[in-house]
């Protein structure tokens, strides 16, 4: 049951019992077009007036009616993105495309990580889903996807699958361009070529080694485990890789690094040991890869575009709940620099 | 002060299992909770009762809006927060505020609406006067930049003494002739780094022509381009000071497509593969970083304090990294036929 308001008094946010505008402005003994005036912000009112109007809000609690309407519960425009970590910058360009695609239909974008943990990425999806988000996108981290329900929010999944869970997947065929990657190197006359990269327990970087391992069995070579490195989680551990790898007694010709975060310990690395005659093939582009001499030969992973088609989908998938889950390749080149063309 | 990191770290655990050992999660095995026990024992912790509050209800997030996560500075910046605030238990909801005039007030008040427990910003339009409402019910902390039209707490860097450090750098290797790099903005910093650069010019006696000020359009690259067009002219300058990270990122690579890297440069904030390049490139560092960790700190002293004065204004200072760019000579004036 609502109360009547005394007539021409219109409310801030119409709800019962709730301080009006009228009330602030009776308060503070201005009418209540300057009441209003100073709700909006108005320049053409005198500060003083305008600090007793905000003064009477405050004793009040007056709530603007954007802040009444946000604090009710409810589905708006807003949309999650959980990534691993924003930091990274294969993420970061994710995060760009996603948002320049949702501002185009009116929506924002709430981003939070999972710090690859898996619990925590269940909490933080929790969070993201009680501020009632209008859908998720999710690079998921954990083992099990099971308790996460398509049916609840729209779900799409980017760049790897998350196990148990039947939703949208857009990616790159990663066992691919790991192939073409060290093909490229043995087409340049290379056979002891090194990985370094991150732990196969993630599903992309295990497609990767497999596409590293593939390639040097297609071409007759053997796998050196010396020369493979699945610990370059992080910028520095991909640069102590790489001091053991050329301080060893058999240092590689070439390296491929498999993950955006190892090539920035990997390339730093070779600079400052003066090794930048070793071959280098990047797995994803990173910020001054071709200011560098020799400037770095890198397999694009497509940030860009992998938001672009996760955002595009994810908004399909809103205006049409019922669509059935598909998954959707983003093709990846090899974008030829000079780091990746080096003889051995 | 012992934080929940801590005591994960000697318990071998992770921050979160900490925090449910906390809440009496009945997810965590009898074994794992005794030894989260015994490590705090060790460490003589005492939990945070504002960390227990927010993961009991539903405020257990801070909003943190940054101009653009793609930016080496913000997404350092952005790390940082990240990790200090999942240490004390808290989740962190990002977005940036790069995208159009009205970005900022509609992408700030999305958050504003979602009930978070705090927020931290570094703001991209000229006025935050649309704030004070809100500020009045959830705890902010301006960084990088200080907010216009309304008074908050904030925690930025020393852009004017940063600048003038930079400037009488390139002035103390013989340069008398030194452009200021940078693209058309509302934001703060900018001004400032141009007025830091200002005094180094007067105080150093240089060459103070209005042309020298190279601010030619709103995007990095094109800037760039009109800035290697500049360093062409007959009196061009022969170092440049670059104001912002993306304006170094642009302008290195300009310049060595260009086959100028002669010039002598100074960046206002380190870029990625500085060390690596040739000639390295010589900035002024900023830490990122601390400056996350800072206004974490000040936030969570307003959160759990709201009525506690506080010192609205911190700077943090800033220090200049030689590694080569910003050591280079004078060299004579450049002739655009010499290289043909």
């Amino acid at each position: 049951m609502a109360t009547v308001a005394p007539e021409g008094a219109p409310q801030a946010g119409g709800r019962p019992g709730a301080t009006r505008l009228l009330d602030v402005a009776n308060a503070a003994g201005v009418s209540l077009r300057t009441a209003s005036r100073v709700l909006n912000e108005d320049p053409r009112v005198a500060a003083v007036t305008r600090q007793r109007v905000r003064e009477a809000m405050l004793d009040l609690s007056f709530q603007p009616d954007a802040m009444a309407r946000s604090l009710r519960a409810g589905t708006d425009t807003a949309i999650g993105f959980v990534v691993e970590s924003i930091a990274d910058p294969f993420f970061a360009e994710v995060i760009d495309a996603v948002e320049l695609e949702m501002s185009r239909h009116g929506r924002s974008v709430l981003v939070t990580s999972t710090r690859r943990d898996g619990g925590w990425e269940r909490d933080v999806i929790g969070r993201m889903l009680q501020r009632r988000v209008a859908g998720l996108l999710l690079c998921p981290t954990g083992d099990t996807h099971t308790w996460l329900d398509p049916g609840r929010v729209p779900i799409v999944l980017v760049d790897r699958p998350a196990p148990g869970l039947a939703a949208d997947l857009v990616e790159i065929d990663d066992h691919r361009a790991a192939f073409d990657a060290v093909a490229h190197l043995i087409a340049h006359g290379h056979q002891r070529i090194a990985y370094v990269g991150d732990t196969p327990a993630i599903p992309t970087s295990a497609a990767r080694l497999r596409g590293y391992r593939d390639a040097l069995a297609h071409h007759q070579l053997e796998v050196d485990e010396h020369l493979v490195h699945c610990d370059g989680a992080t910028s520095q551990a991909a640069a102590h890789a790489v001091s053991a790898l050329i301080g060893g007694r058999r240092p590689p010709t070439a390296i491929l690094s498999a993950t955006t975060r190892a090539s920035l310990g990997v390339v730093p690395a070779l600079h400052a040991a003066r090794r930048t005659d070793i071959a280098v093939v990047a797995f994803g582009d990173f910020p001054m890869a071709d200011a560098l001499q020799p400037a770095v030969t890198v397999v694009d992973h497509p940030g860009h575009e992998i938001g672009r088609v996760a955002a595009a989908r994810l908004l399909a998938r809103l205006a049409q709940p019922g669509l059935p889950a598909e998954r959707i390749q983003v093709p990846a080149r090899l974008i030829e620099r000079g780091s990746g063309e080096l003889g051995p | 002060m012992t934080t929940m990191r801590d005591v994960a770290r000697v318990a071998g655990v992770s921050a979160k299992t900490v925090s449910r050992v906390f809440n009496d999660d009945p997810h965590v095995t009898e074994e794992t909770r005794e030894r989260v026990r015994w490590a705090m024992q060790k460490l003589n912790y005492v939990p945070n009762m504002l960390a227990r509050s927010f993961r009991a209800g539903a405020d257990a997030a801070v909003g943190l809006a940054v101009p653009d996560i793609g930016d080496p500075f913000f997404a350092e910046m952005t790390s940082s927060i990240e990790v200090d605030l999942v240490g004390r238990g808290m989740a962190v909801v990002v977005t940036s505020l790069g995208r159009g005039v009205d970005s900022e007030r509609s992408a700030l008040e999305a958050l504003l609406r979602r009930q978070i427990s705090g927020l931290i910003v570094a703001c991209v339009s000229a006025d935050q006067a649309y704030l004070a409402p809100w500020q009045e019910r959830t705890p902010m902390v301006f960084v990088d930049r200080a907010p216009r039209g309304l008074s908050g707490v904030y925690v930025i860097e020393d852009d004017l003494g940063g600048a003038r450090r930079a400037v009488a750098h390139l002035a103390s290797h013989g340069h008398r002739r030194v452009a200021f790099f940078g693209v058309s903005t509302p934001v703060t910093t900018t001004h400032r780094r141009l007025k830091g650069y200002r005094s180094a010019v007067a105080e150093n006696g240089l060459d103070d022509s209005p042309d020298l000020v190279c601010i030619p359009a709103e995007s990095a690259d094109e800037a760039a381009a009109e800035m290697v067009k500049r360093l062409e002219a007959p009196d061009a300058p022969t170092a440049v000071f670059s104001s912002t990270i993306l304006c170094t990122m642009s302008l290195v690579l300009a310049l060595q497509r260009a086959g100028r890297t002669e010039v002598a440069l100074v960046g206002f904030g380190d870029i990625p593969m500085a060390a690596a390049l040739a000639p390295a490139v010589t900035v002024i560092d900023q830490n990122p970083a601390w400056l996350g960790r800072v206004a974490v700190e000040r936030l969570v002293q307003r959160i759990e304090d709201p009525g506690a004065p506080l010192r609205r204004r911190t700077v943090l200072p800033v220090h200049l990294i030689p590694r080569g760019s910003g050591e280079l000579p004078p060299s004579r004036p450049y002739r655009a036929d010499e290289n043909s």
